[in-house]
């Protein structure tokens, strides 16, 4: 059982997946205690899996007992291993917090379709991380972003059709290039294994040089739309207008499942010699990043939208992952993929907690969130960490991974990029601050009845909410993946 | 042996779960067994805990912080109990938080918990501007908090900077560029000119007891950390009399009772500043022991002020007066508190001054400066005393509740004890200097600048005599300067940002599809 749960943590959901639809024939109400056991399976498979990478380093997986260049390989290494963690549990929480939301905000009968498409997601993009196989991480991608696109319009809102068609053409240009960049690959080298291709890419490089380069444009155009990279982050505020919270939450995961993609490829198939000395990507994605920073938060900073100035603050947040990336020394790599985590975890919270706000008092504009520190004062509160940990401020996650992040642009001394990370830091408190003032000190005075949304959809914004506060000065417990993961990516 | 920082984190975390007088009762409990803390001999003691390329120390305690630690605990007590009025559920809890950090930064013993500290530094006192909760303590609050979170992000990038050139995380050997930045940082909290405008603007906008409150800790804990990193700069010392000068200037132009008081912060933060940029043991502890006196006298003023606030609810001096007789005890500890500040002899400010003025011997320039601002004090302080409390008015108040007039007697008496036994704060200065202070010379002229400025006054009454007219400082300018950018922060819907994005997502996809062309080009 044990030496098979790479395979296991990704079948667990596809399994629920498969049986929701038939149980939801026959009991309704058994859907979702059924998506909620695969989502815990999948957890639980994936500590497995991280305890067993930590103890004996990096695991490969043929898929059905075929060896790795005719077979699938699956290759979980640390990089993998902490991904899925990040990804199964979160998808956990998500789903328990779903039961309350998707019950109230959800039109008659969607129960079925939601929980199997969410677990069609969460596999997907636990595929993605395992995988080892550049045609396979294809295939997972298009199953999560198929789930993805039926997954926005659930909510019924008026424009939801036309927010997720916009959203299925972006990704859909984003897929077919990444399926190109594939194919190109395969022309040239003839494999698709990942560490084959890795092998063989340098050599190809010196005999089709214009290949290799336009399917590298490709990938990153490809996983640059699925990350929401800056600029081609416009599907990601329209299909955040419209999508239930807890989706929400799942795509946020995409992004990151998005910008694990790109560092694969980047640094596990091209390599790091090739992508930071002969073609000059790595030190372009940095100014990439840089611009996302800026352009995001001030984005965000114009919205009156509670979930679009969420999501454009993604957008500014993916930026810090991707400057991780380009930096591509020990310390910033650190930070990139850190930020991956402590991200998701303070991003997961405010969207939470602004669904919380919109199934409770019914309201998304900023403008409304007037006094709701007396109404829903954990909610508010559990916010208000999320925030911080956004911003950076000290000892939260998010100050570890912008520390980190900040560290590795001094060591390689572009002390531009500190100011930018600084800079950013602060754009990102005045998009926060202003929630924030909002919810506590510019209210009127008279106090309003408790209103905190059911303890299933608390629990998860609680969790979320200290995690993001503690894993700063715990930062020891993703460091030990991290930091193997970045001393595997960069080939040290 | 405790961290006091804990003992008020502690407080804050408890204080929700109380109600009534058990709640009054912690309130009450916490600074005091801070207080407790600071009797245990805790020389040289150290907290220590190693982390992969650093280790953190957040006790490290030596003469210097054990003495700001003093002062701040027993003001703590003081104010804590000075504002025990207040029902605000959040205010204690706040005002603890803030306290205590301020008491980290005076503690760290490493730039990781420094910076920490120093960040929750600048949040926490927000938050109490904030809890006024009205428009115009929000606007003070936020440009507040914007410019201590750009003083902490040039603190980080000067941590940073120092950080990968000596590999240590330790408080020393600054050098270059990081102490350039770590200067300028620490100048924000200090309010340097011109980086001082949040002091003004937002401590008469604060409730007036959190006013009293944030007279005492933020520039103080910058005056120590200064202390700490940069004693005898001599950039430092001249900073010192520029503000000195600057500040009792645009004092004396302020109507608004609590923004006169602001500006003297700045001019009398000018003082210990200077001292500790001359860097001579004299100059330091001379710095230091008016950071204590500092801190007894202008929170005491904050006080009276705070008191006749309550009672009145009249802010300006062109309102106040008449206090005299309706509540004396307010205005006779106001009127030491002027006193003190004004350096009258037996008076505590007399001393720390006397100090300062015996440094600053071999810096001519920056001498008369400083004895200039002194002059300028007095004047100011003659117009507060007079027209926000002694001149004749018909007003209808009470005397302040005894859990205000207290602590105000208690201050007070601090104030005149210092002034006349002004050995007793020798033993606990960093260096031990004492300075023989009564001196005929010493009397003779403290004496004459304090003569002069009376005259001034009495001279030019109708001149200084308050008139409610707004006065533009620096901030003026920054205002204007960011008025676009929060602008959209005030108006975010002013923006179209769905168009500017379609834009930029156009250009990508041609950049894409020109890539697209060349490589399908070369494959043919």
């Amino acid at each position: 059982m044990m030496e098979h749960s790479p395979v296991l943590v990704v079948m667990a959901p596809f399994i629920g997946a498969y049986f929701i639809p038939l149980l939801g024939l026959w009991r309704k109400q058994y859907c979702y205690p059924l998506a909620a056991v695969a989502a815990g399976l999948s957890a639980l498979f994936s500590i497995i899996l991280a305890g067993s990478v930590l103890t004996q380093g990096t695991i490969r997986y043929a898929v059905g007992g075929w060896p790795a260049p005719y077979g699938i390989e699956l290759v979980v290494d640390p990089l993998s291993a902490f991904m899925c963690l990040v990804i199964s549990l979160v998808s956990l929480l998500v789903v328990a917090y779903s039961r309350d939301y998707i019950e109230k905000e959800l039109p008659e009968g969607k129960t079925t379709s939601y929980c199997t498409l969410v677990l069609l997601l969460v596999g997907g993009l636990l595929g993605v991380v395992v995988t080892g196989d550049l045609f396979n991480l294809f295939v997972m991608t298009e199953i999560f972003s198929v789930a993805a696109y039926a997954l926005v319009p659930m909510g019924g809102k008026r424009g939801s059709f036309l927010a997720s068609y916009r959203y299925l053409i972006l990704a859909s240009i984003g897929t077919s290039l990444i399926l190109l960049a594939t194919g190109y690959l395969y022309m040239v080298t003839g494999t698709l294994n990942m560490a084959d291709l890795a092998a063989r890419l340098p050599l190809a490089y010196e005999h089709h040089p214009w290949v290799v380069l336009a399917a590298l444009a490709f990938f990153l155009v490809g996983f640059g739309i699925k990350s929401a990279l800056f600029p081609l982050h416009a599907w990601l505020p329209d299909a955040y207008s419209v999508a239930p919270a807890p989706v929400l939450v799942l795509s946020t995961l995409v992004t990151k499942v998005g910008a694990y993609s790109l560092i694969r490829v980047l640094l596990t198939v091209f390599g790091f010699e090739l992508i930071a000395g002969t073609i000059p990507v790595a030190s372009a994605l940095t100014w990439v990043a840089a611009a996302a920073i800026f352009a995001g938060s001030l984005f965000a900073i114009a919205q009156t939208d509670i979930i679009k100035m969420l999501a454009y603050s993604s957008v500014a947040h993916i930026g810090y992952v991707m400057l991780g990336v380009g930096l591509a020394v020990p310390l910033g790599l650190t930070g990139g993929v850190l930020h991956i985590l402590n991200h998701t975890l303070a991003k997961a919270c405010l969207i939470l907690c602004a669904g919380a706000v919109i199934y409770g008092a019914g309201i998304r504009r900023i403008d409304d969130f007037r006094g709701l520190g007396r109404t829903m004062p954990l909610t508010t509160a559990a916010f208000t960490l999320a925030a911080a940990s956004m911003v950076g401020v000290p000892p939260t996650a998010g100050f570890m991974s912008k520390l980190y992040l900040a560290l590795g642009a001094l060591e390689t001394g572009r002390w531009v990029f500190v100011a930018i990370i600084l800079a950013g830091g602060l754009l990102t408190a005045l998009v926060y601050l202003r929630v924030i003032t909002l919810m506590y000190f510019r209210g009127h005075g008279e106090t309003l009845r408790r209103d905190e949304p059911p303890l299933g959809m608390l629990v998860p914004i609680v969790l979320l909410a200290l995690a993001s506060a503690m894993l700063g000065t715990f930062v020891g417990m993703p460091l030990s993946l991290v930091e193997p993961a970045v001393r595997l990516l960069l080939g040290m | 042996m405790i961290h006091p920082t804990l003992i008020f984190f502690a407080g804050a975390a408890l204080l929700p779960f109380l109600k009534g007088r058990a709640r009054k009762v912690l309130i009450i409990l916490v600074p005091l067994a801070a207080l407790a803390g600071t009797l245990f001999v805790r020389a040289n003691v150290e907290w220590f805990f190693p982390f992969p390329g650093f280790s953190i120390i957040p006790f490290q305690a030596d003469r210097l912080s054990l003495f700001v630690e003093r002062i701040f605990v027993l003001i703590g007590l003081l104010i804590v109990l000075y504002s025990l009025h207040v029902e605000q559920k959040a205010y204690p809890i706040v005002s603890f938080l803030y306290i205590g950090s301020s008491l980290g930064v005076v503690f760290a013993g490493d730039f990781i918990t420094f910076f920490m500290f120093w960040e929750m530094l600048s949040i926490t006192p927000a938050v109490l501007i904030w809890l006024k909760r009205d428009e115009g303590s929000f606007g003070a609050g936020l440009r507040y908090l914007l410019m201590h979170l750009v003083g902490g992000g040039i603190m980080l990038a000067g941590i940073l900077l120092h950080f990968s050139a000596t590999g240590s995380m330790a408080i020393a050997g600054l050098a270059g560029l990081p102490f350039a930045l770590i200067l300028t940082a620490i100048g924000f909290k200090a309010a340097f000119i011109p980086l001082h405008t949040w002091l003004p603007d937002a401590y008469p906008k604060a409730s007036f007891t959190a006013s009293v409150l944030l007279s005492v800790f933020t520039t103080k804990a910058a005056v120590y950390a200064l202390a700490r990193s940069f004693p005898g700069v001599e950039v430092v010392a001249y900073m010192g009399g520029v503000m000195g000068l600057y500040g009792v200037t645009l004092a004396l132009r302020q109507s608004n009772a609590r923004k006169l008081l602001s500006y003297h912060i700045i001019s009398q933060v000018g003082y210990m500043v200077a001292g500790i940029g001359i860097g001579t043991p004299m100059g330091i502890d001379g710095g230091l022991s008016h950071v204590w006196n500092h801190i007894l006298y202008k929170a005491l003023l904050f006080m009276c002020i705070g008191a006749a606030i309550y009672r009145t609810d009249k802010h300006d001096l062109t309102e106040l007066g008449g206090l005299l007789k309706k509540m004396p005890i307010t205005t006779a500890a106001c009127i030491i508190g002027a006193l003190s500040i004004s350096g009258v002899p037996l008076f505590n400010g007399f001393v720390s001054k006397a100090m300062i003025y015996e440094a600053a011997g071999n810096h001519a320039v920056l001498y008369w400066m400083l004895k200039l601002t002194a002059a300028g004090t007095f004047l100011s302080f003659c117009k507060f005393t007079y027209f926000g409390f002694l001149r004749n008015k018909e007003v209808e108040v009470r005397e302040a509740p005894l859990t205000m007039t207290i602590p105000m007697v208690i201050v007070a008496s601090l104030c005149i004890l210092g002034g006349v036994y002004p050995d007793l704060l020798t033993n606990i200065l960093p260096y031990q200097s004492s300075l023989r202070v009564f001196t005929p010379a010493k009397l003779l002229d403290a004496m004459l600048v304090l003569g002069v400025a009376g005259a001034a006054f009495i001279a030019g009454m109708r001149l200084l005599a308050p008139h409610g007219r707004e006065t533009r400082d620096f901030d003026y300018l920054y205002r204007r300067v960011a008025r676009g950018f929060l602008g959209l922060w005030r108006n975010p819907s002013a923006v179209d940002v769905r168009s500017l994005e379609s834009a930029l997502l156009l250009v990508a996809v041609m950049l894409s599809l020109f890539l697209l062309y060349v490589a399908m080009s070369f494959l043919a």
